[in-house]
């Protein structure tokens, strides 16, 4: 069975016909099988984050359904997501605007654990404390940390702050929006080796999006490439990346400036 | 031949308690060079390009000297300096979207940039910046002239950008990351087209970015900055081969992650060079 | 620069409130004993700003003023925020139709100004330092309304929002715990602003007699009774208009001091 069943799932925003009106997702169906490390390619506009942000029932397909653990979660009342919500985390792009800047970095990162869905749901450590130092160990931070507030960290440390905090409720399944792009290119590495040592440790089903092809070659086992709100090409990594079907695959991966030297 | 740019031991320091982000750097860039400035977030790559715009804020304190075209700019008063903006020296921001006015149209924010430097009747003006707004690879450049910034995209937007930059083919050109906001294929073609005009207005470029690969597709020569201070400078060869400095090391060997086979660890920055004092 | 009008405007506010809590323990001579043998002595001593019209000396009476100042000013700026706050951030939050009722009926209530509803008011209970309270704490509401929309609808743009949301965290618990410290700034300078409006409004309520009744003394009710002498005396009228001239302006220094202190971004990128 598989963890995530998307099928035929649209999202449109403002009316139909009127002049603002934009299909963001134009009828995408995949599955996620558990411990799938599934990355999501495309520009920005091609509906990648909105369609994740369906997937963690944090926006509503006008069409088409998401299943997930057999359960329809598209369109359900926030209440009855208690299985998805202590299942499913994610990590954004930019940690300057994923973590409340008036909170200290303990608060944020046992924030998951004082939701009282997530504790109903009773998969939930209950020390606040001991996981705290928990996840922050997991992601090489020190325990000090816990009493800063997010400005006095640097950019890769507040990433890895909203990945403990993603980690706190011991999800299945990390949805990682971008999570190295607002990052610089030197500390990107640090990120993405720490989000596949997370993966393979803890056995989570990984979602990536990204607009880097060569990010997601690193970290996932397959990817969908998507383009105006639709599927272009989807399959194992090694396949899309190395013998692209769509030409917009091969154009995505011919503009990814690679080092070189003439 | 004497150099275009000659910045000489600069030193910026900030606010009350002169807290100094950049630490006595020095380096040139000859006539039509291209030289990429690398470094990361908080390193004073950008203090720097807007030190050598006389674009710093005012409780700035600028020490050192920066030439160009054998003209000192330290001390200048603003009204001095204005002139020189834009004509002699121009820049191209990181994000289009606050770089543009979002009430004016966008060929007339062109046609400005023209007209403080030269004296041009309208009409003449509007057929320069449609001409411009051609070159920059604009379709329909009469339709992009008379639109706002919102109604463009990214793209367009940089493009207007550096259709700013480049009217008035000014020596030199400061690019401050002028990428990073842009989608990928974006990406690729805005460097495109700057390394192409760059050319055919034969100005020399210094341009700031945190990614060695983006710049490789643009400069000869690089300054590796870190903390402040310009810890390696050389050609990209140079840079690529035989570093010197831990960090530089560290810097091509992330850049490089299409070296590194599929799921393998990456290399970081901190396998090479551990930072003495954490911030 | 800035920083220097932020400390004109603490010392000014202090000096408000130091005059009020002054005036609980303390005053030169009895605020409210007429002395028919002293009227309209010229400042110096032992009256330090002089009598006014009634023998009474107006340095005490400015000191009592500054009383009824300030708590009408700290009522009608508490009900303002305890009533526009929540609906504001309701609105934000919830946008829709939600919204567009908050909207409406703060629009409805812009419209209808501080005084109207105090001579209503005025007209229904008598006219009172709480009726003062009330109407100005009332007309103040709509613009806490709409501040607090505005700011909470940039926050909720922020994807800790999404984060919280994303955890299961109650619209409730987001809203105390990430709208509300996030928007506190914003709310900060608007109190402050909409203090010195509140005291604007005081002074003119009860100079017109729809406030706090004699003979407690009020800086408006001090103007009204200047104005019998604005030829012969014209000082008179100077130190209660010198009194709600600079609360004011300190409050909208303080207002804007806090602004460009309390804003981070604005702080990070100075």
């Amino acid at each position: 069975m598989s963890l995530y069943e998307v099928s035929h799932v649209s999202r449109r925003y403002g009316r139909v016909g009127t002049a603002g009106s934009v299909l963001a997702v134009d009828d995408v169906s995949l599955s996620v099988e558990p411990g799938q490390r599934l990355g999501i390619v495309g520009e920005s506009g091609s509906g990648k984050s909105t369609l994740v942000r369906m997937m963690a029932a944090l926006d509503a397909p006008t069409s088409g359904e998401i299943r997930f653990n057999d359960e329809v979660v598209s369109r359900r009342a926030e209440r009855d997501l208690g299985d998805l919500r202590s299942s499913v985390q994610l990590v954004f792009q930019d940690p300057r605007s994923s973590l409340n800047p008036r909170m200290r970095v303990g608060a944020i990162v046992t924030e998951p654990l004082r939701s009282r869905l997530l504790r109903a749901s009773g998969q939930v450590p209950l020390d606040h404390r001991a996981r705290l130092a928990e996840v922050l160990e997991s992601v090489d931070l020190p325990i000090e940390v816990a009493d800063r507030y997010p400005h006095e960290l640097s950019g890769g440390q507040r990433q890895r702050v909203a990945i403990a905090r993603a980690l706190a409720p011991k999800p299945q399944v990390l949805i990682a929006d971008e999570p190295v792009s607002a990052l610089d290119v030197s500390v990107r590495a640090q990120v993405l080796n720490l989000v596949r040592d997370l993966v393979a440790a803890h056995g989570l089903t990984l979602i990536m999006v990204s607009h880097d092809l060569t990010v997601v070659r690193h970290v996932c086992d397959s990817v969908v490439v998507m383009r105006h709100g639709r599927v272009e090409e989807q399959g194992p990594s090694a396949q899309v990346y190395g013998e692209p079907r769509s030409a917009y695959t091969r154009e995505l991966l011919a503009s990814i400036p690679t080092f070189r030297v003439t | 031949m004497s150099p275009l740019l000659e910045v000489t031991d600069l030193r910026v320091a900030f606010g009350r308690s002169h807290r100094e982000v950049v630490h006595g750097i020095s380096f040139a860039l000859e006539p039509g060079e291209r030289l990429g400035l690398i470094g990361e977030s908080g390193s004073g790559k950008t203090v720097t390009a807007l030190a050598v715009m006389g674009l710093l804020a005012e409780n700035a304190y600028v020490s050192g000297s920066v030439r160009v075209g054998g003209r000192e700019l330290v001390g200048l008063r603003d009204r001095d300096l204005a002139p020189l903006r834009g004509q002699a020296m121009s820049m191209v921001f990181q994000e289009p979207m606050t770089a543009l006015d979002p009430t004016m149209p966008v060929g007339r924010q062109v046609a400005e940039v023209l007209l403080l430097h030269q004296h041009l009747g309208h009409g003449v003006a509007r057929g320069r910046v449609i001409e411009v707004l051609a070159e920059v690879g604009l379709e329909d450049p009469e339709r992009v002239a008379d639109a706002y910034p919102h109604a463009l995209s990214g793209g367009q937007r940089q493009r207007v950008v550096v259709a700013m930059a480049l009217i008035n083919r000014p020596d030199l050109v400061i690019c401050d990351e002028p990428t990073t906001a842009l989608d990928v294929t974006v990406q690729a073609k805005v460097l495109n087209l700057l390394d192409a005009e760059l050319d055919a207005v034969g100005a020399s470029c210094l341009f700031i970015s945190h990614d060695l690969a983006v710049v490789s597709q643009l400069c000869e020569r690089v300054l590796v900055m870190l903390d402040g201070d310009i810890v390696e400078q050389g050609s990209l060869a140079q840079i690529f081969n035989s570093a010197t400095h831990p960090y530089t090391r560290g810097l091509v060997a992330t850049a490089r992650l299409d070296a590194v086979e599929p799921g393998e660890r990456l290399p970081t920055v901190e396998d090479y060079y551990q930072r003495q004092v954490r911030r | 620069m800035r920083r220097a009008g932020l400390w004109i405007g603490v010392v000014l506010v202090a000096a408000v409130i130091l005059a009020a809590l002054v005036s609980l323990v303390w005053t030169p001579y009895n605020p409210l004993q007429v002395q028919p043998t002293q009227t309209l002595r010229p400042a110096g001593w032992p009256h330090l700003l002089g009598t006014d019209g009634f023998g009474i000396d107006i340095l005490s009476r400015l000191l009592v003023g500054a009383r009824t100042t300030v708590y009408v000013g700290v009522a009608a700026v508490s009900l303002a925020a305890l009533g526009g706050v929540p609906l504001g951030v309701l609105a934000g939050m919830r946008g829709g139709w939600v919204s567009e009722i908050v909207l409406r009926v703060s629009d409805i209530l812009y419209a209808f100004p501080a005084l109207l509803l105090a001579i209503l008011l005025a007209a229904a209970v008598g006219a009172s330092t709480g009726t003062a309270m009330v109407a100005i704490g009332i007309a103040s509401i709509p613009a806490f309304a709409r501040v607090a929309r505005a700011a909470t609808l940039i926050v909720m743009t922020q994807d800790y929002i999404l984060a919280a949301r994303a955890s299961g965290t109650s619209r409730w618990t987001t809203s105390v715990r990430h709208v509300l410290p996030n928007i506190a700034a914003v709310l900060g300078v608007q109190a402050s602003v909409s203090f010195g409006i509140a005291i604007l409004a005081e002074a003119a309520l009860s100079y017109l007699g729809l406030a706090t009744p004699p003979p407690t003394p009020t800086w408006g009710r001090m103007l009204h009774d200047a104005q019998t002498y604005i030829f012969t005396s014209p000082v008179q009228a100077l130190w209660p208009g010198l009194a709600i001239a600079l609360s004011v302006l300190g409050l909208n220094l303080l207002g804007d001091g806090l602004r460009d202190h309390l804003d981070p971004r604005l702080r990070e990128a100075a």
